[in-house]
């Protein structure tokens, strides 16, 4: 695996080389004429190298739209994505851009370890089983190793998700609501380990959240975006130390951050997210996960 | 999947006294007791029907013919299920692998499963020539559409994100098939290969009806002709029984290998279309246009690469001309036209019973569970009978006329019904139907309100299947046994060489069949859209 540390045994920063992410003047629609939506309307976004950027919004203001564009997983309708002054596609074949998703998205026929060991098969890496031995060590799945998701607890699954993104030695992460699916508490804790995880690997980040505390732990800057069709309102640099760590959850600037953040949205720091609907036009649902086309429910 | 079945079982537990094994044990042997008193009592030497235990002595007779006859099916069936099988599998791949194709190889695949198998038996025959090679087509033709429906369903059936894991590493389609359709699909494919079994040994039996020189096929025609009623419920039986074998081999393996519960949705939903409705109509237009197109043009293609002779292997264009063109054409069209105004005024009534009764008893079954449960398995049993080794037993039972066709068609429809509606209602979410109990439904309400609708798409879905199947048992008893209809107008046709008449009546009855899977899809979409639109999505 490469080494891209951001910081050395003593703490202080390493040079590494990590990619820039630039999103410029980027419009997204779905669907066509009448039943047009307008996800995303003149947004533009830089991943300065080596810092976690969080994302944050209102539900359908189109987060998920930006990651999935950087990702590679879905075209913008004008506007350009790039990764180092190239689209993306051309780095994600190498490994070297790896996504969370908000489901874990672990397949439920392959073990703990045959999971994260796919994201090495699919990036024509070799198997390293070494690796995927340290990594589930890393996230704290040891034992587990056989188990298949369904065995697993949520926040268990998530840590294997990760696990997986970690495997191809990625210089870009992006992570969507990785926790959005855990209960509060595992979810307080994972957002204790994943700047030490982060911190360790090192890469270029983006994470897509509903927390305000989330994004303010993580983050270098926070990013917030308006209802659809979205684009940024405010960039809140979060000018806490790295590596970060629990105790800065009670500090003055964490607590000013995200007031700021809480502001820049319009709701209250104190309430657990980001309000769920947004302000205008009621949320038209997006069939995420397709059953047997047709079954029952 | 986990979340519907778990909701399957959790919330009705009235009869908790018996296992479930012994509640159906019992009921199979009522079943056969019942039987063996009516064939001994009410309709002895009636010639219709004959007692198990007359059945059994036949069979024990006869054992060593049977048992050659059997290998003999068998042989060709197992051929048919592997060339079948293996061409839906490479077809549901190609039509993964290229989105656009997909419509198309739906398409097409639903009219070479529209086509009369018994019609294009003969043909196979003179093409073939002696040996198995039409029985061994027949079957494969009988067992690839209910395994690349499932299949295609089950390559959709994953959460988008699994397919995006794929895609963020770069990879395309292949990958993706390789890697989460194919594991995924599974258990759809194994609920297809059960169907399949049976319908492997169906397509050999009717195979076999034109003129091979071996196997059950043969021997049923023989006992018919003898009035040997015996010797005919012999043959039903040993038909029936392998095929259940199979059905049940197929799904104890398959369960080996995967963990959920075979779906039951064997036919692709109409798929939701969210376009304006003219362009819907637009496109469905052009889809019908681009499907008839590629339909002759491989119809063509094929006859002119294997070179096979015109004098039987009739063009679109000879089928054109003999029902437009020429001097003869009008009273041509009337021929196949009266003969299939025959056939259809038996299959429709029948169709529709058999679903309207089959849909009935499935709610029977879900308001008196004990019922439905000594019951299910008789009629997932029943349901893979080869219908057409007991098509001669009906005729014989209720005469050649227009009742005995009735019952023929509307059993082959009933079954299949049955057992769709009977898995859809219990498919109804576990806390939907706990909220009915909180708030103290009745059984009757909770059917209605709650059940029902989410049933509908497991309903449309076997009527759409059972159209072909309804059009196939109604021929096949034409041919054998009553002497009416296009059935019986394609065994003469065949018998006295007139081609161009026998390709004239699949052509027609393969666009009957298909404009009735259609009819049905846009019922079914009115339906939906109406008592269900959450169903439509
Ligand atoms: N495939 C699609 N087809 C049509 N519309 C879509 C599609 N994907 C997203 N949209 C629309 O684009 C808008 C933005 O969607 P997106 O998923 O990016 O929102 P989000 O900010 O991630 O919301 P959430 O916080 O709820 O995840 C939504 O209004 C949605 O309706
Ligand atoms: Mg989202």
């Amino acid at each position: 695996m490469p080494d891209h540390r951001l910081f050395d045994a003593e703490g202080r920063p390493r040079p590494v080389s990590l990619p820039e992410v630039r999103v410029a003047d980027v419009t997204k629609r779905f669907g066509r004429r009448k039943s047009e939506v307008v996800a995303l309307d003149g947004f533009d976004l830089t991943l300065a190298p080596g810092t976690m950027t969080a994302l944050v919004g209102p539900s359908g203001c189109g987060k998920s739209t930006v990651l999935r564009m950087i990702a590679g997983l879905d075209r913008a309708t004008s506007g350009g994505v790039t990764i180092d002054g190239q689209p993306p596609g051309a780095v994600n074949r190498r490994g070297e851009v790896a996504v969370a998703f908000q489901d874990a998205a672990l397949l439920p026929w392959r073990t703990v370890e045959a999971n994260i060991a796919l994201a090495r098969q699919l990036a024509g890496q070799d198997r390293a089983d070494e690796l995927v031995a340290n990594l589930i060590m890393m996230v704290g799945l040891a034992g587990f190793e056989r188990a298949r998701p369904a065995e697993l607890s949520g926040g268990m699954r998530q840590r294997a998700a990760i696990a997986r993104c970690l495997a191809t030695g990625p210089r870009l992460l992006l992570l969507d609501e990785p926790f959005g699916a855990v209960d509060e508490l595992t979810r307080r804790r994972l957002n204790i380990e994943l700047p030490r995880l982060w911190e360790e690997h090192g890469a270029t980040g983006l994470l897509v959240t509903h927390s305000i505390p989330e994004a303010v732990l993580l983050a270098d800057e926070v990013v917030v975006m308006s209802p659809r069709p979205g684009r940024v309102i405010a960039r809140i640099p979060v000018p806490l130390s790295r590596p970060r760590n629990a105790a800065q959850l009670k500090s003055q600037t964490f607590l000013e951050v995200a007031d700021r953040v809480a502001e820049a949205l319009g709701v209250d720091r104190d309430e657990p997210g980001v309000p769920l609907q947004p302000a205008a036009a009621p949320m038209p649902a997006i069939p995420r996960i397709k059953l047997a086309a047709g079954g029952a429910g | 999947m986990t979340a519907i079945t778990e909701g399957a079982s959790g919330s009705r537990q009235r009869f908790p006294a018996l296992p479930g094994w012994a509640i159906t044990t019992a009921g199979i042997v009522a079943f056969l007791l019942l039987w063996e008193v009516v064939a001994r009592t009410l309709l002895a030497g009636s010639y219709i029907i004959a007692a198990p235990s007359e059945i059994v002595a036949r069979i024990d007779e006869g054992a060593a013919l049977y048992g050659r006859a059997l290998r003999t099916t068998l042989w060709a069936a197992l051929l048919g299920f592997l060339i079948g099988n293996a061409t839906a599998i490479l077809l549901a791949g190609v039509a993964s692998l290229a989105a656009r194709a997909e419509r198309l190889v739906q398409a097409l695949a639903l009219v070479v499963f529209c086509l009369p198998l018994v019609a294009t038996g003969p043909i196979l025959r003179v093409i073939f020539g002696p040996g198995i090679g039409p029985q061994v087509t027949l079957a494969a033709l009988a067992v690839y559409y209910t395994t690349l429906i499932p299949l295609l369903v089950g390559f959709k059936a994953v959460p988008s994100s699994w397919p995006d894991l794929v895609a963020s590493y770069g990879r395309g389609r292949f990958q993706t098939l390789i890697h989460v359709r194919a594991r995924a699909s599974i258990p759809y494919l194994v609920a297809g290969l059960q169907i399949a079994a049976p319908a492997a040994f169906l397509g050999a039996m009717v195979g076999e009806f034109t003129g091979a020189e071996r196997g059950l096929g043969v021997l049923t025609i023989q006992a018919i002709r003898t009035l040997d009623v015996a010797g005919t419920w012999a043959i039903a039986v040993i038909a029936t029984v392998t095929s259940i074998a199979g059905y049940v081999a197929i799904g104890w393996v398959g369960k080996r290998f995967s963990h959920g519960a075979p779906p039951v949705l064997l036919a692709a939903p109409p798929t939701p279309d969210r376009s304006a409705p003219g362009r819907r109509i637009v496109t469905g237009v052009l889809a019908v246009v681009l499907t008839t197109v590629v339909a002759i043009g491989l119809w063509w293609a094929l006859l002119e690469l294997f070179d096979l002779h015109p004098f039987f292997a009739k063009r679109p264009s000879d089928v054109w001309n003999y029902l437009f063109n020429l001097p003869a054409s009008g009273a041509n069209r009337e021929r196949v036209l009266s003969a299939l105004a025959e056939t259809l005024s038996v299959t429709v009534p029948g169709y529709i019973a058999g679903l309207v009764i089959g849909f009935l008893a499935a709610c029977l079954f879900e308001l008196y569970p004990a019922a439905g449960r000594a019951a299910t398995p008789i009629a997932i049993a029943l349901r893979s009978i080869p219908i057409i080794a007991t098509a001669p037993l009906i005729v014989l039972a209720f005469g050649r006329g227009a009742f005995g066709m009735l019952i023929i068609v509307g059993t082959l429809t009933f079954f299949p019904t049955l057992v769709a509606v009977a898995q859809g209602l219990r498919q109804t979410p576990g806390q939907v139907v706990d909220l009915f109990g909180v708030y103290r439904a009745g059984g009757v309400r909770t059917l209605v309100t709650a059940r029902i609708p989410s049933a509908l798409p497991a309903f449309f879905a076997a009527a759409r299947m059972a159209v072909p199947a309804a059009v196939l048992a109604a021929t096949v008893a034409e041919w054998l046994a009553t002497g009416t209809g296009i059935g019986n107008l394609m065994a003469l046709t065949a018998s006295t060489s007139a081609y161009n008449l026998l390709w004239s009546c699949v052509v027609v009855l393969t666009l009957v069949s298909v404009a009735g899977y259609g009819l049905v899809a846009l019922v079914e979409r009115y339906v939906l859209h109406r008592f269900a639109p959450e169903q439509l999505r």
